[in-house]
């Protein structure tokens, strides 16, 4: 686009574009950064483009980029060929910053690339000025206010739909709906398909027809009322039936911990005796094919004792750049370190709570924040977290005196003892209470179903 | 990634700019044989797990040279997976470069 222009000395910042690449070449971490922010046109120097894209290529498909991947990578595919290249690799290779500088020198590059882009917008404006006699001043004016604006928004993501892309959006939205409903009516006699990745339950399934890209699911429970069962419960429909890749954040548990969980759960035996191995052999051989079912799966787990909402999110870019999730659990955001200690629980609740959002939106990828309630059953923060997410759930046990005393619990084929109520819901019904059954011993949540009207 | 000590870097940078260049300008090496030292000095300097290859390396070039033994040492490497080592493949060609300078050491020794 802005080959052969005669640009200004000030637009162009080679030093911080072989400062970007030099670190790629050296940290995981810029690594991430770069390849989230920037892209291959923000560098000035197309030699330089052709190293971001291949450093960004070599992370992408899990070979740590190193100076000596990239030669043989360039070279492979008869790139970088010159002396000239060579020297300029070299040159990048050798200079080393620590990666805390890194946002830095990237943001360097990118506010290089939007000046150029602002000075190539105000030369075609000038060339049209110039060219065109007989101009329709309204047209002109408006083509060039929308370029601009979509120069001054922040982010990658970010544009303006004019009203033609909404109009767009919208009719093609709602005759994917129609054409979906005739689907249903003709060929799944009436049962809706889900839209997202499955809940793992039937009824909160056909409530929120799946957790969809982008959303904040946020689930509560009190202490040792289940959120581990949950989110893993959610892992085996998501990463182990479904197939689907998925990451799991726990700040809680160890690796053997979370490992002999998966034991109880793929197997159904009580989680207690698979702990103590206390088993027969064909037990032992029922969990051995648990685990192959695992080994197979997209469940990717991180122990991560010390996480903080800036590490979800480089966390959560490498995996999506990586093994491209399509779901992250965060078990569970109580358990963060606080980055400024002044802070109250619940403004670091909030903050945490909006950079997931965030997140979800920008990677195009599921969220689920786990977090405690309190012994009432109230959520500190509750507002403005309710606020952020797209689907609040909270999980509680069903009281002895209520499963006695309620007719309506007795309809169904278990006695159910626990109940997902759904507090929030943007795309449907909230206010809705789902009764399940949680085998405490086998550390399994299941769906009960109505047997009696 | 990460962990190596300026000095080391400095070296590292070096040595690969080199190769690149005995292979890209003076053309004293052939494209198998640079990928193959670009590959020992990764294995070297990025802390990567060279099941024991860099040891027998150290090894061969301390020996004194056997011609016909070093071609087949380096036949060896140059068709090495450097990116799978410790798949069996890998590992019989580390087992004969290894049964190789054993050999080479009893030949001397006789």
């Amino acid at each position: 686009m802005l080959e052969g222009m005669d640009l200004k000395p000030h637009l162009i910042d080679l030093e911080s574009e072989r400062r970007v690449l030099s670190s790629m070449l050296h940290s995981e971490e810029a690594c991430i950064e770069a390849c989230n922010v920037l892209l291959p046109g923000d560098f000035y120097s197309p030699q330089h483009a052709t190293v971001f894209e291949l450093t960004s290529s070599l992370y992408e498909r899990e070979i740590t980029p190193t100076y000596v991947e990239l030669i043989k990578q360039a070279h492979e595919l008869g790139m970088l060929t010159s002396t000239r290249d060579i020297e300029d690799l070299g040159y990048i290779a050798e200079h080393y910053i620590y990666d805390g500088n890194i946002k830095f020198w990237i943001q360097k590059v990118r506010d290089k690339s939007r000046l150029r882009k602002f000075e190539y917008f105000l030369r075609k404006s000038y060339q049209i000025l110039n060219e065109e006699t007989d101009q329709d001043v309204e047209q002109i004016l408006m083509t060039a206010e929308e370029e601009l604006t979509n120069l001054t928004a922040l982010e990658i993501d970010d544009r303006v739909d004019n009203p033609e892309d909404l109009a767009k959006l919208g009719y093609e939205e709602v005759e994917r709906r129609f054409l979906r409903y005739k689907d249903i009516k003709e060929r799944y006699k009436g049962v809706i398909p889900l839209d997202g990745l499955p809940t793992g339950f039937y009824n909160l399934n056909k409530v929120t027809l799946g957790y969809k890209p982008g959303d904040l699911i946020i689930l509560g429970a009190q202490t040792g009322h289940g959120k581990t069962s949950f989110a893993l419960h959610t892992a085996n429909a998501i990463a182990i039936q479904n197939k689907s890749n998925l990451l799991y954040l726990n700040t809680e548990m160890s690796r053997p911990q979370i490992a002999l969980r998966w034991g109880s759960i793929l197997s159904g035996i009580e989680h207690e005796r698979v702990r103590s191995g206390e088993i027969n052999e064909s037990e032992l051989s029922q969990i051995f094919n648990g685990y192959s079912d695992l080994g197979r799966s997209g469940f990717y787990s991180y122990p991560c004792p010390n996480l903080t909402p800036e590490k979800t999110i480089s966390i959560a870019r490498k995996f999506k750049a990586q093994k491209n999730i399509d779901m992250m659990i965060i078990d569970y955001v109580g358990r963060m370190d606080k980055q400024d200690p002044r802070l109250q629980e619940w403004q670091v609740l909030e903050q945490i709570v909006k950079t997931q959002k965030m997140l979800a939106q920008n990677l195009q990828i599921v969220v689920m924040c786990l977090v405690q309630l309190n012994p009432d059953g109230t959520l500190q923060g509750a507002k403005r977290m309710k606020n952020e997410s797209d689907l609040m759930l909270k999980l509680s046990p069903i009281s002895k005196e209520e499963q006695d005393e309620n007719e309506e619990l007795k309809k169904f084929d278990i006695m159910p003892n626990y109940a997902i109520f759904i507090d929030k819901n943007r795309d449907g019904q909230s206010g809705i209470r789902i009764p399940i059954y949680f085998d405490l011993q086998r550390q399994i949540l299941k769906d009960v179903k109505r047997v009696s009207v | 990634m990460g962990s190596m000590d300026s000095n080391s870097k400095k070296l590292y940078d070096a040595v690969a700019t080199l190769i690149l260049n005995l292979h890209m300008q003076k053309g004293d090496l052939n494209e198998e044989e640079m990928y193959c030292l670009l590959s020992i000095l990764d294995l070297t300097l990025m802390g990567k797990n060279d099941r024991g290859l860099i040891g027998l390396l150290r090894e061969w070039k301390a020996n004194e040279p056997n011609p016909e033994i070093d071609d087949i040492i380096k036949a060896t490497l140059l068709s090495m997976d450097f990116a799978n080592l410790e798949s069996d493949s890998q590992q019989k060609n580390i087992e004969t470069i290894h049964d190789l300078l054993r050999y080479n050491k009893e030949l001397r020794e006789r």
